[in-house]
């Protein structure tokens, strides 16, 4: 029997192209980028200098400028030590010359000035916020918009409380030091930054009043349902108007649909990344603004998860003017937990990170990684819309699309319990009936209608039959659409 | 040849030919004579007024387990007398005895005073033996109901086996590319590097079997290992511990369903110690998967030290971290000549100086972080607070450092609580700071209408290594505008010294100090004015003692 399989074995592979699955790493190339011996690179965030260097703070609180870490391994990658024992710094941005970050207590800026390689002048460009020493109070810090602030999210103290100033709020900080409260409702971020029309988002991990960890637009204004920080109010001079309505301090919790209704500001999660099935920390935010050097998702955005040591990617659409869209895995088996995220107009991702107090699967103490492009174009859900029934799905190559058939999908709905109580089990689930409503004629998109569509669940499609026109299934045939909005 | 000899001799005296379980309990009873003294002849413990010589065998957990290996233990190692609660310790008779006639003994006092007679050989014993070769003393009972426990919690891992590769690796390999120099199964399910004891240099070791889990639930996985390792369940590496590391634990939350999994705990030893442990945390709480039921010496909260050093001779370091006895927004700044200070960003002011060795960084960079510590001694308080303010006569006291009360709802509505946030002063605004081509810094910030700066120079004074501080004010000062340089001492003395207490003394320059005594406080201020210069001298009354 044995001696059969292996002579017809020679057969099946000249009917398929593909004798193996496809793996992420055929499309994908991570290469790590090896630092000096004596350095624990902790990555907390990563700029990209006009020169061509590439910048990472740690959380030991260093600042490394890398030479050649695009060009690596051709050309040795020559690390510099810019600035040291600095407080924890976990945003970093470059603009006219000087280096910024953000370390817990403060916005700093850094230049070289004697020229010897290290920067000499800090200069405290905002401190209107408060710590007390609780090490839960990061502060995580964008890159600058084009109004020239940077965007801080401020952790409550101990994940939980809000025991010094502005600690679960989003601050704008523009480079002239002027400082804008801008929303409310954090709990723990693990990163800030913005998608390809420049709004801003941040990351939320579970727990208090997350149900689960998420992608959060920050809507200048809006609260974003950790209602902690919300004693800041009084503080902020009416920046953000009147303090929102508690959510409900029930045992049994609410939903945010419902609390939608009842607090005006509270703006829901824009892509909800499930907790345990994707990922348990998201972390840097990143859009791809190579233009397709990167691969076929220009303009999409990508998200770091810490512990389970992955990056992945996002789609965002507006529907009636709310932020919403599908998370899809892109990415696993970076060497540490991903925090800092940056992708370079060359198209090369840039991640760096750390597992210290929060494992990751990783498992090394830190990495400093480079992700490029092979070259190959991985068959994919491109994007995830809904349309008033359903969705509609665009692909990165043509569909085979006799394998479009309503068996090809299967999709499950469900939501979380909006609870002071840590985190939430997956709720209200809801099984729709998926069908094919139209393929495209060019293979690269179809609609689905689904039945029913709930409003405020995430929907989890799974498209497990479909195939290539090259015979091939799709590299990740999951993904997750939080569907705050359904389109008229 | 002498143990035939001695059967036989048995046999002659007992006359009728007896079994071997037989000879085995009649063994058994005679090796229980040494017993009887405390423990009775019919095993409930001989009274000795209101207490016992030793407990009840009757009742004992130990031996009614199936498995032997406690039991032996105990027989062996003996158990400590911790309490009043038995009149005697239990001796430890590992040298009394031989294998066979501890195998015996069980098997007979299990037998009948336990009610069920454990699976007991010579054999056993000699494995036992093995097992507790390290235990030196006899058992405290702590340490008995911890292993018995383990004995008793259900086994989560089910057909493991193991398999040793020889290299040496400074993180995980790929062990599928590579092909063992051994392979076994652990009997008893539990991991162990006890396979590879014999291999010297580094190995590495996957073991793989069934992981059953009772319910579907978020379980923390844990790991701890020196050096690399991973815990994958369902081909899926769930936690990684990779890398070259004393013993480390990594603990991840992982949601898995309830019923058959396949798992495989992945390993390498690059030299040097050796630890694998690992544990399941579910609803039924911790379970040891592992023979080694600790996380080692990762559970310690002390950490290796690490202390700073500047880059190049002669250079400062400066270092933002939490520090003791300062505001969070501390700045800790080591001098050469073994002189450190922290100023305090907070308070925009000098919080104390120190001398020795400067900082401990090792509770700030490992696990999540609390601070960093300062090293050294002979530290000094400066004056605590703010730096400046007006005063209108010198009667007018020191104001305290800005803070404000804050109505507070825990997540609950009910009751309220009112903590007290620090908040920044009006008046006050850090700049930041700029280090010269020896890295010391020179603090700055904005006071109303004046911008000081602030920058301390190590420099030998009449033999001892001293901090010489100049503060320099720019720009316009209001009227009655003091600077408060002390607030402990502040006792002139003839040579233009002040006294600040704490074995230090300060001298001014650039301002006529003023010293007072208000609210308890004894201070020393000095006016100032705009466009000028005040130089502190920070002297210790003796040189630094090594």
């Amino acid at each position: 029997m044995k001696r059969i399989l292996s002579l017809l074995a020679p057969c099946f592979l000249a009917f398929s192209a593909y004798a193996e699955d496809p793996k992420e790493s055929d499309y994908y190339t991570i290469t790590a980028i090896p630092a000096p011996d004596d350095a624990v690179i902790e990555g907390g965030a990563i700029e990209l200098i006009p020169d061509g260097r590439v910048a990472v703070c740690t959380r030991r609180g260093q600042i490394w400028m890398i030479e050649n870490a695009a060009e690596y391994p051709d050309k040795p990658a020559k690390w510099t030590l810019f600035a040291e024992y600095l407080h924890e710094p976990l945003g970093l941005a470059w603009k006219d010359g000087w280096l910024y970050t953000v370390q817990r207590p403060e916005v700093t800026r850094m230049k070289d000035e004697d020229g010897d390689g290290r920067a000499d002048v800090f200069e405290t460009v905002n401190d209107d916020w408060g710590i007390n020493g609780n090490y839960h109070e990061y502060t995580f810090g964008s890159r600058f918009d084009d109004e020239g602030n940077l965007w801080l999210a401020l952790c409550l103290t101990g994940s939980f409380t809000a025991e010094s100033l502005y600690r679960g709020w989003v601050l704008r900080i523009n480079e002239d030091g002027t400082m804008l409260p801008t929303a409310s409702g954090v709990r723990s971020p693990g990163g800030v930054g913005f998608n390809a029309s420049g709004d801003v988002f941040y990351t939320d991990n579970q727990g208090a009043w997350n149900g689960t960890s998420s992608l959060k637009w920050i809507k200048p204004g809006s609260f974003q349902g950790n209602p902690n920080g919300n004693i800041w109010f009084p503080f902020a001079k009416g920046a953000l108007g009147d303090r929102p309505t508690d959510p409900p301090y029930t045992e049994e919790g609410s939903r945010t649909i419902t609390e939608r209704g009842n607090i005006s500001q509270l703006i829901p999660p824009a892509v909800i990344l499930p907790h345990q099935r994707v990922g348990n920390s998201p972390t840097g935010i990143e859009p791809d603004l190579s233009e397709g050097k990167f691969g076929p998702f220009a303009g999409q955005v990508f998200v770091g998860e810490q512990t389970h040591s992955k990056i992945h990617r996002v789609y965002l659409e507006k529907v009636n003017g709310l932020y919403q869209g599908a998370m899809f895995p892109f990415l696993e088996g970076f060497g540490s937990g991903n925090i800092g995220v940056r992708i370079s107009k060359d198209g090369i991702l840039y991640t760096s990170g750390s597992n210290r107090g929060w494992g990751a699967r990783g498992g090394k103490l830190y990495n400093f990684e480079r992700v490029t492009w092979t070259g190959k174009v991985p068959f994919e859900i491109h994007e995830m819309r809904a349309t008033p029934n359903g969705f509609e799905l665009t692909f990165t190559k043509p569909i085979d699309k006799s394998t479009a058939t309503d068996e090809a999908f299967s999709m499950e709905a469900f939501t979380y319990i909006y609870q002071k109580a840590y985190g939430s089990p997956e709720v209200d689930q809801v099984e729709p009936t998926v069908s094919v409503a139209s393929v495209a004629e060019d293979g690269k998109s179809l609609k689905l209608k689904v039945e029913p569509l709930t409003k405020g669940h995430v929907h989890a499609l799974v498209a497990a039959g479909l195939k290539s026109e090259e015979g091939a299934p799709l590299l990740h045939n999951e993904a997750y659409y939080t569907l705050n909005e359904i389109p008229k | 040849m002498k143990r035939i000899l001695l059967f036989f001799s048995a046999l002659l005296a007992t006359g009728p030919v007896l079994s071997q379980d037989d000879a085995v309990m009649k063994l058994g009873q005679q090796t229980y004579q040494l017993c009887v003294a405390c423990h009775g002849p019919d095993g409930k413990g001989i009274k000795a007024g209101d207490l016992s010589m030793a407990p009840s065998l009757h009742g004992s957990k130990y031996l009614k387990l199936e498995d032997n290996t406690l039991a032996t233990g105990i027989v062996l190692k003996g158990i400590a007398k911790e309490d009043n609660k038995y009149v005697q310790a239990m001796l430890p008779l590992e040298a009394a005895l031989n294998d066979e006639q501890i195998a015996a003994v069980i098997a007979y006092v299990t037998k009948e005073f336990a009610g069920k007679r454990q699976k007991v050989s010579p054999a056993s014993v000699a494995k036992a033996r093995k097992t507790f070769a390290d235990q030196k003393s006899p058992w405290k009972r702590s340490d008995l109901e911890d292993m018995l426990k383990a004995e008793q919690e259900p086994k989560l891992l089910s057909n493991v086996t193991y398999s040793i590769y020889e290299g040496k690796w400074e993180e995980l390999p790929d062990f599928s590319q590579l092909t063992p120099i051994k392979t076994g199964k652990l009997e008893n399910n539990l991991i162990s590097l006890e396979p590879a004891k014999d291999i010297k240099g580094g190995f590495g070791m996957v073991f793989e079997g069934n992981l059953s889990l009772p319910d579907t639930h978020e379980y923390i996985l844990s790991i701890t290992s020196d050096d690399g390792s991973a815990f994958v369940v369902d081909g899926e590496t769930r936690v990684g511990n990779d890398g070259i590391h004393p013993a480390s634990t990594q603990r991840i939350k992982n949601k898995l369903e309830a019923g058959e999994h396949t798992f495989k705990i992945l390993y390498f030893d690059g030299g040097g110690q050796r630890f694998l442990s690992s544990y399941v945390r579910g609803k039924q709480g911790t379970i040891w998967i592992s023979e080694v039921r600790s996380e080692g010496k990762a559970k310690s909260k002390s950490y290796d030290p690490i202390p700073l050093t500047a880059r190049n001779p002669g250079e400062a370091i400066v270092h933002r971290a939490f520090l003791p006895d300062a505001k969070p927004r501390s700045i800790g700044v080591g001098y050469p000549d073994k002189v450190s200070a922290v100023w305090d960003a907070d308070n925009l002011n000098l919080a104390y100086v120190y001398r020795g060795e400067f900082m401990d960084a090792s509770p700030n960079w490992n696990a999540r972080g609390s601070g960093s510590n300062p090293l050294g001694k002979d530290r000094v308080k400066t004056a605590q607070g703010m730096p400046l303010q007006v005063l209108e006569s010198l009667d007018e006291p020191w104001q305290p450092i800005s803070e404000t009360k804050v109505k507070y709802e825990r997540d609950t509505l009910d009751p309220q609580k009112e903590i007290t946030i620090n908040v920044k002063h009006p008046d006050y605004q850090f700049r930041g700071y700029r280090l010269d081509k020896n890295r010391f810094p020179t603090f700055k910030y904005d006071f109303k209408k004046l911008t000081v700066t602030d920058r301390m120079n190590p420099e030998e004074i009449e033999g001892v290594t001293s901090l010489v501080r100049t503060i320099e004010f720019e720009g316009k000062a209001d009227e009655n505008l003091y600077l408060r340089l002390a607030d402990t001492g502040s006792q002139e003395t003839k040579d233009g010294w002040i006294d600040i207490g704490q074995k230090m003394k300060i001298k001014i320059q650039g301002a006529d100090p003023v010293t007072r005594q208000i609210e308890g406080k004894k201070e020393t201020l000095v006016p100032v004015s705009g466009e000028s210069s005040i130089t502190v001298t920070y002297r210790w009354n003796a040189p630094l003692e090594s």
